[in-house]
């Protein structure tokens, strides 16, 4: 479902992702790690075309998507969650995907039409999906930190994608609470055959969800596979030493 | 080929004056983040205070000349470290919008402050003795002074220079500039860094004012056309790049003396051109960077339709409104036609403000080419009404839409400043081109048989035009498109991951907005019978960010009120003083500083809360 070649990319002198290839077939639930400042958020945001990579190719659903725009990704039915969740704090929860359904079903153009009206039942199938139903006319401003990212998750979950990249989807919540997202994401995403990439820090939270790990450190892919080999693997205990438990 | 030469030379001695006010608006920017619209005042207030002050010394002595113009300078300087500490330190965590139109509260004041002091007329100030005469460069004759003022340029640029790369001063000038954590670890008095940068950059404007003397007369109009193209220079330049405001001076200098050269109608919309062209090229200027933005998220209100108890307001309020004539005032219903304009006019520009978060200051530019749509229409074609009003939508829409595609995707500041020269340029070629537009004198007897401003039926008309095209833009704010807007303002990123085509909505709101404004600048082209190029000048533009303001952005029922309040304000303040310019600008001030969430904002609030 995702494939990327060879990604590289460079800050100023940093190469904060350095030559990465990396496959996450359909319906497989891939871990992404690696210590802070590994290259994890930058990867995600070459994936989801918010940074063009200064190498390397990307292809999704196979279809070459290297140098897309997020706004055609999204079209292309590629979801993101973000590290530090955005929604838009402006608008109640509901409205907040009420918004992002019409966005999918490129109904944005409607001037006369009232939003409060458009598809609400999908909009709360998804809030109940993600347990945020009892918050869904409360402003995505005044949310706890913990229900800010369901409905992150939420907003990842609504154009339908069929490659979803959850780029710490658990960060800042509560330890119970991450089970209970996570459970969301991977059951949802294992009913419609998607594609999951994620990164999380909580190693608990990555063996007990992961099909697959990838280890990122320095910008390189250092190790790969089963959650139990990785966890064996000596380079990683090196690169986590310090860092992580 | 020789007055090519000369016009060049012209040109790099505009350029230095350019440089001057640019480089200490640039610098101010870098480190308080801060575009500070009185940065013109301290230019027109370093020629007037440089006239002052050399009428008090002994004349004809250069060093005397030289002394006074420094004087002056610093003068400057020292209001501008006072108003720094008065004003600008309160509303440094403010909002953009706020601090723009703080500063610009303040550019109202010393209008009529320099009006007070100095009267209405122009002034013409002592030249600098010793450089009064022209040399012969290739035959041609060219002012002494105008070579001192090349020269005066670069050396600026020097001192500056040195001032931020080797001193400890530049360098926290230049680590506020680019990475504001680190000044804030460093333990710095912040401060004092502020009202440090504050006193140069003023100082340097007060400078470029009085460096001006011999070359043109002092006027009270001084402020608003040097702001426009220094908004310009610092825009091309780069917002924060001292290096940079010099070269977009250069460039801005050239153009500027070669359009004149070829048509003078035109020159400033070849700026306008250029500066496009630049920013197309280089989003942050010639040498500008990206600026990290370190103003923490507002709070924002949610947006709701109306309630039943506001419904219930808005019925009486309506009856009220078709009442009105009852009252038998002609003055009442020529106010409520007034009214009724603005609240059209706000409620296109709080559509920008609000929802889109788009910060326009020169909306008045869409206004205006509506309201000269109707005049033109009249007066070349005599056309009826109907067409007239039809076509202002249409003209200032597409002016709009023109605009939008230029600068739609640009970030906050950037717009507004460039919203600014937009409408500038447009006032000029009302102003200049007279042969079309009648110049000063506007163009008269824009009129329709049987619907005349004043009158009963025209009254009705606006009234069903302006509060029905309200309605339409609020309707549009609360479908998906203002949704999509909305979400491209609040999130951005998640906007553009969830597929919003967020630039697009927003060009399409510049369109709206544009045809709504213009829409209200055609009514009142029929209603006063008559257009002038005040009608977009920068003034107009603030009335109606004042009127959102007052209001409150995020409300929806706010640029009704706001147009309200500011018609019966602007109705009383003018028959009570003289000074209403003062006035309004110590309301703008007291708006920001006590109401920072608008009238209505402030109301709805307080009632919650209860
Ligand atoms: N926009 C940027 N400009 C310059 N350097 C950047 C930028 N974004 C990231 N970096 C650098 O790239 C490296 C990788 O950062 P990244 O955010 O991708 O790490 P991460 O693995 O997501 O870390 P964390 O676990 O803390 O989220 C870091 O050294 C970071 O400082
Ligand atoms: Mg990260």
């Amino acid at each position: 479902m995702l494939e990327a070649t060879d990604l590289v990319k460079t800050f100023g002198g940093v190469r904060a992702v350095d030559g990465v290839s990396l496959r996450v077939m359909a319906g497989e639930v891939v871990a992404l790690i690696g210590p802070n400042g590994a290259g994890k958020t930058t990867l995600f945001n070459l994936l989801t075309g918010q940074l063009m990579p200064d190498r390397g190719r990307l292809a999704i659903a196979g279809v070459d998507t290297t140098g897309w725009s997020p706004r055609r990704l999204a079209r292309h039915r590629v979801g993101r969650g973000f590290q530090i969740a955005q929604a838009f704090a402006s608008m109640t929860v509901r409205e907040n995907l009420q918004t992002a359904l019409v966005a999918r079903d490129r109904g944005l153009w409607r001037l006369w039409r009232r939003l409060a009206s458009t598809a609400v039942a999908d909009a709360d199938s998804l809030l109940a999906a993600v347990e945020l139903a009892d918050q869904a006319d409360r402003p995505a401003g005044d949310l706890a930190y913990g229900d800010l990212k369901r409905l992150e998750l939420a907003l990842a979950l609504s154009n339908r994608p069929r490659l979803l990249l959850l780029d710490e989807p658990t960060a800042g919540t509560a330890p119970a609470e991450r089970r209970t997202l996570m459970t969301v994401a991977v059951t949802l995403a294992r009913r419609d055959h998607v594609a999951v990439l994620f990164t999380e820090h909580d190693m608990d939270v990555v063996f007990a969800f992961a099909d697959r790990v990838l280890v990122l450190d320095a910008g390189k892919l250092i190790a790969e596979g089963s959650p139990a080999s990785v966890r064996a693997n000596p380079a990683v205990r090196r690169a986590y030493l310090g860092s992580e438990a | 080929m020789e007055a090519l030469i000369i016009q060049a030379l012209t040109g790099l001695a505009s350029a230095s004056s350019l440089f001057l006010v640019a480089s200490g608006l640039s610098l101010i920017f870098g480190v308080t983040r801060i575009v500070n619209f009185a940065h013109g005042s301290f230019y027109m207030l370093g020629a007037y205070l440089a006239v002052s002050l050399l009428a008090l010394l002994p004349r004809g002595d250069p060093m005397w000349w030289w002394l006074g113009v420094l004087g002056a300078a610093l003068a400057v300087g020292v209001i501008g470290t006072v108003l720094e500490m008065v004003l600008l330190r309160r509303i440094y965590r403010a909002p953009e919008l706020f601090q723009l139109l703080a500063t610009f509260g303040v550019v109202l004041i010393v209008q009529d402050l320099v009006l007070l002091i100095w009267g209405p007329q122009d002034i013409l100030g002592p030249r600098a003795p010793g450089l009064r005469f022209s040399i012969e460069i290739l035959g041609q004759p060219f002012p002494v002074y105008d070579l001192v003022l090349i020269t005066i340029g670069p050396v600026v640029l020097a001192g500056l220079w040195a001032l931020v790369r080797h001193t400890r001063f530049g360098m926290l000038v230049r680590a506020a500039t680019h990475d504001r954590e680190t000044v804030a670890a460093l333990g710095v008095d912040q401060r004092l860094l502020f009202t440090a940068v504050f006193a140069l950059g003023s100082t340097l404007a007060g400078l470029g004012g009085a460096l001006q003397l011999p070359r043109e007369a002092v006027t009270s109009h001084m402020d608003l056309a040097i702001i426009a193209e220094v908004f310009v220079v610092v825009v091309v330049g780069g917002l924060g790049s001292v290096p940079g405001a010099y070269l977009a001076a250069l460039l801005i200098g050239q153009v500027h003396a070669f359009g004149i050269l070829v048509l003078p109608e035109i020159t400033l919309v070849l700026i306008f051109l250029v500066m496009a062209a630049v920013l197309v090229v280089r989003p942050h200027g010639l040498l500008g960077r990206p600026l990290a933005h370190a103003r923490g998220g507002e709070a924002v209100a949610v947006l709701r339709a109306a309630g039943p108890r506001v419904r219930q307001i808005a019925w009486v309020a309506l009856t009220a409104a078709i009442l009105l004539p009852l009252a038998g005032s002609q003055h009442v219903v020529t106010l409520a036609t007034e009214a009724a304009v603005f609240i059209l006019f706000a409620a296109s520009l709080h559509l920008l403000l609000g929802p889109a978060g788009l910060v326009s200051f020169g909306h008045a530019g869409l206004f205006g080419v509506g309201a000269y749509a109707v005049a033109l229409a009249v007066k070349h074609w005599a056309a009826p009404m109907a067409v007239g009003l039809a076509l202002a939508p249409f003209a200032a829409g597409l002016a709009g839409a023109a605009f939008g595609v230029m600068c739609a995707h640009l970030s906050g500041v950037y717009l507004a400043m460039l919203s600014l020269a937009f409408a500038q340029i447009l006032w000029s070629a009302a102003f200049q081109w007279v042969a079309l537009t009648g110049g000063d004198n506007g163009i008269l007897g824009v009129r329709a048989a049987g619907w005349e401003g004043g009158g009963l039926a025209f009254y009705y008309l606006t009234l069903t035009l302006c509060l029905g095209g309200m309605l339409v833009l609020r309707r549009a704010i609360l479908a998906p498109w203002g949704y999509g807007l909305r979400a491209g303002r609040d999130a951005p990123l998640r906007a553009a991951a969830l597929g919003i085509p967020v630039v697009r909505l927003q060009w399409a709101a510049f369109a709206i907005a544009g045809a709504a404004a213009g829409m209200a600048g055609g009514l009142f082209a029929y209603a006063k019978g008559s257009v002038f190029p005040t009608y977009l000048a920068i003034p107009k533009s603030v009335d109606g960010l004042l009127m959102v303001l007052l209001g409150g952005i995020h409300t929806l029922s706010g640029p009704l009120v706001g147009a309200l309040v500011f018609v019966g304000l602007e109705d009383v303040l003018t028959r009570a003083t003289d000074l209403w310019r003062m006035a309004l600008g110590l309301i703008i001030l007291g708006v920001v500083l006590v109401f920072p969430q608008g009238v209505v904002g402030a109301v709805s609030r307080r009632t919650r809360d209860a």
